[in-house]
């Protein structure tokens, strides 16, 4: 593994001459411009450097063995000016070797050509002196030639520098083999020229006058070198500003030692060797000498800056390594398995936690795709993740993978993308989670488990069996729990034919403990009932009396435990057609009457249970009616909620109700629980679902004994028909004692309402007939008649005043008198219905 | 539907003979009593044969007693079956057309 992250991708960036120290220091400019200034302020205290010329006149006196001390004398000032032209010479060899040097590591090509053109005007001096000292072959006098290829020399150096260096400005820094290739040439073809001119004139006999030392101008030959080498300081300041480097900037100030060499042989040389001449020479040498300097300052910088490079990658390097280190036994010993791939799925490499998760060896890991880890079910999250991961650069998901031997196991992934030096490679941690899982099912196995012995024990002990063979009340109730366990309770107390108690109640708050709470308040109020009816005897104890010793009983507990009750407990006495209440703190009980298509909601005023110890509890009492219709509920099926955050509400369900008041109570209890539940949101309600439904007035919907039908017209020839049916419906249904009295006052009641459809339906297709049902029940007959057209039945009947003789308006008030019940309504199929119960009572 | 019965003075004792005097013949009834009516100003509606009574039945009597009245007559019933008597005391005609059991009991009511 360590050999495929190796640092060998982190390669060494040598930084390019020209950064970081690009000027000469001040103190060495300030050296240089003392060295150049320094001989003629010693000429000014009366240093003089100037040396004798070759007189061999001056021999004539020397005796013999002293001659070669004397000419060696004699000779000092050929010497001298060797030693500083060689000097110069090999200052510019120098240069030329150095430059090849830096060339070397900082691969700068302009370093080289400068040194190039800076040792080819060493070359012309070489040549100059080795002429001069005779060394080659030289014809022409050397007072004349000295000067001559000093001149020459000198103009030649400038010029190649010149263009050696202002070559580079043209058209900018970048170089294009070309130009370089064109700057050797020129450089090359100077040089030679110069060379071949000391030559020519080294070999000519006859030169010019080159030294006039009674002018003030005593070498004018040397004039245009003096302005060459001012062209060329500027141009190597455009040089310098261009590509600054120390060598450039010191190109600039040798431009210093250059024109005072100039200076000094122009104006103040007009002899060979004398004062300026031998300065002159001096100086020339400390113009090769600074660019020597400058020059190797910066390969000596540069170098400096290689080294430090280089120990600076030795430390990363070595930091790396002891990352990598760490990272391999990480990598290595990891107790999730780590495998290593490219984007295209390409197994690079895997821990060995990952060899025993899979079950290969590390090559044949290496030959698989990571594809090839899945089972095929898995295949297409595999796919997902991968798109995740390209689009994001890591992903966590859960997935299952296959072993080598088949097996399946599931396991969490956490991949991500790490960019390396050489492309992209992806990490991905697997984590098996079997057991995990296993923990995962069991528990939620216990979960359920738990719900479900909540539910028996909700069933057991919460809820209620309402009494369903009551004669006059019919009772429907519904129970839907929510998910958790709740605190809602019912009960029911029948005491007597035609008198029932209804408790419901809420415990405040969810789970087990509202639960054990709901059903020891159940109990609570079958106890005070129970201890109570021993007091009272025959008669029943009222309800707040009740609801009074639960207060006592539970307030105290329920306070300690900071929970509380609402509850309503209500009796109805169908028989004295009464309903007693005690609401304490719950939603009211809803009344509706078909008969006026009102639906109001009965309420106390009194705290729920748990509230206030000093409370008295107090019932209210309202009459109740034949197709009363109650619903009592808890506020879990008002507070129901939808989609947008709205509660059902009670006025939503005023409105279920009020739609089908008219049915039976598990009519009713339906529709309101299908209305909740197309309402809610959610699958399961949040909250238990309490609803009991009570009809007062003889079931709609017991089976008859006898069922007659007919279809009649909407004519008084029907009348007949219609008496003969209730007859025959009477006689067979009816109870002995029912007599003809009975049976001609509930012709009377239907005559009374059919005629009424013949004259006072409308909204209807007349030529419609009346459907007549007749339904014999055990305790009632009733009647009803379906018609096209809108109901009516006004609110109030009262008695027509018969003394002012009206012909009409009398049936209603008949038909009120001589039946039990008498409504109208729309029947489901839109056709409206009149109905007539007549109960057989003596 | 109607019988003359007898007249007694100037009191015309008349007879329903159908069983039913509902919505039905009720315009039968009307029409027939007229000319017993016009003719006699006090009246006795003999209901022993009806049994059965509507509102339509009620208001024709209504009619027949307002019709006697504004001849500054009256109209007495008598023989009226249990059910016929039930619904008129139902809606109070008792308290403004007087029922008798008798064709004498009727006529003599007249004379008070």
């Amino acid at each position: 593994m360590t050999e495929g992250l190796s640092a060998g991708t982190i390669e060494a960036t040598a930084r390019p001459a020209g950064e970081g120290l690009t000027k000469i220091p001040p103190s060495v400019i300030a050296a240089v411009i003392a060295l150049t200034v320094l001989p003629s302020l010693l000429t000014l205290v009366g240093v003089d450097f100037s040396l004798p010329v070759f007189d061999p006149t001056s021999l004539d006196a020397v005796p013999r063995d002293q001659v070669p001390d004397a000419v060696h004398r004699l000779l000092a000032g050929t010497l001298i000016h060797t030693i500083l032209e060689w000097s110069a010479f090999c200052a510019a060899v120098f240069i030329a070797f150095l430059a090849l040097m830096h060339f070397g590591i900082s691969r700068d090509v302009t370093t080289p050509v400068i040194g190039l053109a800076l040792f080819f005007a060493g070359m012309v001096d070489a040549f100059h002196i080795l002429a001069a000292d005779r060394l080659i072959e030289a014809v022409s006098d050397t007072s004349r030639f000295i000067p001559f290829t000093w001149a020459i020399s000198r103009t030649f150096s400038a010029v190649i520098m010149i263009t050696g260096v202002g070559l580079f400005l043209v058209r900018g820094p970048v170089m294009a083999r070309s130009r370089l290739r064109t700057i050797l040439l020129a450089v090359v073809a100077f040089g030679l020229l110069a060379y071949g001119a000391t030559v020519w004139s080294a070999s000519s006999p006859s030169l010019p006058v080159t030294v006039f030392p009674d002018r003030l101008v005593k070498r004018p030959y040397d004039l245009p070198a003096l302005f060459l080498f001012l062209v060329a300081g500027l141009v190597y300041l455009r040089f310098h500003r261009a590509r600054p480097s120390l060598f450039a900037h010191a190109l600039v100030i040798s431009v210093v030692p250059e024109v005072a060499t100039q200076l000094h042989m122009v104006f103040w040389s007009g002899e060979l060797f004398d004062n300026s001449f031998n300065i002159a020479h001096y100086l020339k040498v400390v113009a090769y000498l600074v660019p020597l300097v400058g020059l190797g300052m910066d390969y000596i910088w540069t170098y400096q800056n290689q080294a430090r490079a280089l120990s600076e990658r030795d430390r990363a390097l070595e930091r790396l390594t002891v990352s990598e280190e760490k990272f391999s036994s990480l990598f290595q010993y990891s107790h999730d398995g780590i495998l290593l791939y490219d984007r295209a799925g390409r197994l690079l490499d895997a821990n060995q936690r990952a060899l025993e998760q899979f079950g290969y060896t590390r090559p044949e890991l290496q030959n698989l795709n990571l594809r090839d880890l899945h089972p095929e079910t898995a295949l297409a999250q595999y796919e997902w993740a991968s798109t995740e991961l390209a689009d994001r650069g890591a992903v966590r998901f859960e997935i299952d993978f296959q072993k080598q031997n088949g097996d399946l196991f599931p396991a969490e992934v956490s991949a991500n993308t790490l960019h390396i030096v050489g492309g992209e490679v992806v990490q991905s941690v697997i984590r098996d989670i079997t057991e995990r899982r296993k923990v995962e099912t069991e528990l939620r196995r216990a979960r359920e488990h738990e719900i479900e012995i909540a539910g028996s024990i909700q069933d057991m002990f919460l809820r209620g069996i309402p009494p369903r063979n009551l004669v006059e009340f019919t009772i429907d109730y519904l129970a839907d729990p929510s998910q958790r366990v709740d605190g809602d309770f019912v009960d029911f107390f029948t005491h007597r034919e035609g008198c029932v108690d209804i408790v419901v109640g809420d415990v405040m708050g969810k789970g087990n403990a509202a639960a054990l709470l709901g059903a020891a308040t159940k109990s609570q109020f079958a106890r005070a009932l129970a201890a109570l009816l021993v007091r009272t005897g025959p008669n029943l104890p009222e309800p707040e009396d009740i609801v009074n010793v639960v207060h006592d009983r539970l307030t105290g507990r329920l306070l300690a435990l900071e929970s509380f009750v609402t509850a309503n407990y209500a009796r109805f006495d169908v028989a004295e057609r009464q309903l007693t209440f005690v609401d304490c703190g719950h939603p009211g009980i809803l009344r509706y009457r078909a008969l006026t298509g009102e639906c109001t909601s009965l309420k106390g005023d009194n705290l729920p249970l748990g509230f206030l110890e000093s409370h008295e509890y107090r019932q209210r009492t309202v009459a109740i009616e034949d197709d009363d219709l109650f619903v009592l509920y808890s506020d879990g099926l008002t507070e129901v909620r939808n989609a947008e955050g709205e509660m059902f509400g009670e006025q939503r369900l005023k409105e279920v109700v009020t739609s089908v008041g008219h049915k039976s109570p598990r009519e009713v209890t339906q529709a309101v629980h299908r209305a909740a539940k197309s309402f809610a949101v959610a699958e399961h309600f949040d909250d238990d679902l309490t609803l009991v439904v009570a009809r007062v007035g003889p079931s709609l919907v017991r089976q008859p004994l006898v069922q007659l039908t007919d279809q009649v017209p909407r004519d008084p020839s029907a009348l007949s028909r219609i008496r003969a049916l209730v007859a025959d419906v009477v006689a067979r249904a009816g109870p002995e004692w029912a007599d003809v009295d009975y049976v001609t006052e509930l012709q009377q009641a239907v005559q009374e309402a059919v005629t009424n459809i013949i004259h006072h339906a409308v909204g209807g297709d007349p030529s419609t007939p009346i459907e007549v049902v007749m339904n014999g029940f055990a305790d009632e007959v009733s009647v009803l008649l379906f018609y096209e057209g809108k109901p009516f039945w006004p609110a109030v009947i009262e008695a027509p005043v018969v003394e002012d003789h009206p012909e009409g308006g009398f049936g209603l008030y008949i038909i009120e008198q001589l039946v039990h019940s008498a409504r109208s309504f729309v029947a489901d199929d839109g056709r409206s219905c009149t109905h007539l119960i007549k109960r057989w009572k003596r | 539907m109607l019988e003359r019965i007898a007249e007694v003075g100037d009191v015309g004792i008349v007879r329903v003979t159908s069983e039913v005097l509902d919505a039905s013949n009720v315009k039968q009834f009307k029409q027939e009593i007229q000319p017993f009516t016009a003719r006699h100003s006090k009246m006795v509606l003999d209901l022993s044969a009806v049994t059965f009574l509507d509102s339509a039945g009620l208001g024709a009597l209504l009619s027949c007693l307002r019709q006697v009245s504004s001849q500054g007559g009256d109209l007495k019933i008598c023989s009226a079956t249990k059910p016929v008597r039930a619904l008129l005391q139902l809606v109070r005609m008792h308290k403004i057309v007087d029922i008798l059991n008798t064709h004498e009991e009727a006529v003599r009511a007249f004379e008070v």
